[in-house]
């Protein structure tokens, strides 16, 4: 009797698996649907995934997402180049975005200081915010709120001060532990306009 | 504060029980395994969402079972109050008055209560870091920041070590704890304040109770040793700004240990009878009289903080003391408010005034005397 999954099926849910979120059970549910859809669907599933990967890459400039050589926020010559706001990753852009309360530049660090994960400074896009804070007047801080956004705030800011540049960092409000990507638009819009200097 | 109604359903050896307990001392006189313990640790599990032996929530599911509920309405000052906590597959969901709460700690506390049980001589003798989750408890329920304070700095302990580890294999700049330092620093400064607000008022709290149950025989006091010694005190900015200096200077040595060697993680917190330390010098008897006069000042500075006497529970309080202690302990709860006190001895039966506050239980089953 089989006691686990063999072959192609289980070659499909290794994979899965290892998708971040994805436990066990949920990959098998995932390649258990998968299998019994017409071939076709699940043809374009693959070129969509593959077509993605081919052609969004980081901004060059910030790091944000793009498909193009550079992204829409970088290219649009509306927005406010004298600041930039710095956050963990393209999610969160989406998020400031859409509280509608910015029209500066953004820098994406790619994640943010934890020794623990085995991510230092390094690992960042820390050496490419000094090179581009040289040219702006505010350089606004916005990472989660925790222990390792605060250590993360910090660090940046202390690269900051010889630069001459304002630093400023989101007012709290926003709930600690929690992501700017799950806090609505109204306290993310205030905790920008309440924003502090570091 | 009232407990008026409990009623459990499939916690540990209780498949079903209800009680309505009595306003004053309500005695629970039953064998070793009738489930005394369990009734106590019920009510406590309804005011923490916790039981006080620290055992996991499973633990406390009937044999077989799959979900227990824990169900009580409380009286308080301001107040009727009906708290439920459900457990099912792992998981726990609290009601107050009917409605789902969004998050646990909704229910924690509407309920107050302090709770002395055998354990608690091990917080005397055992190792210092027991005596620091003690304080720590006790501050979480004092100060609503104090929990948030101790999770950050938790983090950023945890945050430094691995950082010092990879420093000193000369993967990681020594610099770069720069700002794990200062977050340290941040975290503890509250925590060191409230640990010098706490512990001298719980200290003379204590030393009161324990003159009373002693007989003015002895002193007894409670000290707090900050490891940041000297301590400045002058304020929090100080003492952050000192504790990082002191972890600047000691980086070094940090590294080459793989640890932090400073903060409130190794402050210390010792019991001492006429100036000696109770961990080394206490007689067993010292040692449990210190332990129930520790609960005793905990339910007073809870009063004082409610404004209202919170419940006292005692398990098995006669086997850990001496008839003329245990009398003189009993003359204390006439003033304490609702009491819960759990007995294998029919004797301490003829201590209680009012026979309507007599319980008997024996294999799961609670019966009011009459
Ligand atoms: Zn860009």
């Amino acid at each position: 009797m089989a006691t686990d999954y063999r072959g192609k099926l289980a070659e499909l849910i290794d994979e899965l698996s290892r998708l971040p979120g994805i436990g066990r059970r949920s990959a098998q549910r995932l390649a258990l649907y998968l299998i019994r859809q017409p071939l076709e669907r699940v043809e374009e599933l693959a070129a969509k995934m593959v077509e993605s990967r081919r052609h969004v890459h980081p901004c060059p400039h910030c790091g944000n997402l793009s498909e193009d050589e550079c992204c829409d926020i970088c290219a649009d010559q509306s927005r406010d180049r004298s600041i930039i706001c710095v956050v963990e990753d393209a999610a969160a852009v989406i998020s400031i975005e859409r509280s509608g309360e910015y029209g500066g530049l953004y820098h994406v660090l790619g994640g943010i200081i934890s020794p623990l994960d085995g991510v230092g400074p390094e690992d960042l896009t820390v050496n490419e915010l000094v090179k581009r804070a040289k040219d702006v007047e505010e350089v606004i801080i916005a990472v989660n709120p925790s222990v390792e956004g605060d250590a993360t705030t910090l660090y940046i800011s202390k690269l900051m001060k010889p630069l001459g540049v304002k630093v400023t960092r989101l007012a709290s409000g926003l709930p600690v532990g929690g992501d700017l990507e799950y806090a609505d638009s109204v306290t993310l819009a205030r905790a920008l306009l309440g924003r502090t200097e570091v | 504060m009232q407990l008026e109604s409990l009623y459990l359903y499939n916690f540990r050896n209780l498949p079903t029980l209800r009680m309505s307990p009595y306003q004053g001392i309500n005695l629970i006189i039953g064998p070793n395994g009738a489930g005394k313990t369990n009734l106590l640790e019920a009510i406590h599990f309804l005011a923490t969402t916790r039981s006080h032996r620290l055992a996991k929530d499973r633990y406390l599911l009937r044999k077989t079972e799959e979900v227990f509920s824990v169900v009580g309405e409380v009286v308080t000052r301001s107040g009727r109050r009906k708290l439920r906590i459900n457990y099912s597959k792992g998981h726990k969901q609290a009601h107050v008055d009917g409605e789902r709460a969004v998050r646990l700690s909704e229910v924690v506390g509407i309920l107050a209560l302090s709770i002395f049980s055998p354990q608690d001589l091990n917080f005397i003798r055992g190792a210092p870091a027991l005596r620091r989750r003690l304080i720590d408890m006790w501050a979480c329920q004092m100060e609503h920041d104090y929990l948030e304070e101790l999770h950050a700095y938790r983090i950023a302990l945890r945050q430094r070590s691995s950082l010092l580890r990879s420093v000193y294999q000369g993967q990681s700049a020594p610099d770069q704890l720069e700002v794990w330092e200062q977050e340290l620093a941040t975290h503890a400064a509250p925590l060191i304040l409230r640990r010098m607000e706490i512990i001298p008022r719980l200290s003379s709290a204590l030393g009161e109770n324990y003159a009373l149950l002693s007989g003015n025989a002895e002193e007894a006091s409670l000290e707090y040793l900050p490891s940041l010694d000297p301590l400045p005190q002058s304020g929090i900015e100080e003492i952050s700004s000192t504790l990082k200096k002191e972890l600047l200077m000691r980086r070094g040595r940090d590294i080459s240990l793989g640890q932090t060697s400073i903060g409130p993680h190794r402050d210390e917190v010792r019991f001492l009878v006429d100036g000696n330390r109770a961990d080394l010098y206490a007689s067993q008897g010292q040692v449990r009289l210190l332990a129930l006069s520790l609960r005793l000042a905990e339910h007073r500075l809870l009063e004082e903080r409610l404004g209202e006497e919170p419940l006292m529970l005692l398990d098995d309080v006669d086997s850990e003391l001496d008839e003329a202690r245990l009398s003189k302990t009993l003359s204390l709860l006439p003033r304490m408010g609702q009491v819960f006190i759990t007995t294998t001895q029919e004797k301490l039966s003829h201590l209680i005034p009012d026979p309507k506050a007599i319980w008997r239980m024996e294999a799961g089953r609670l019966e009011r005397e009459n």
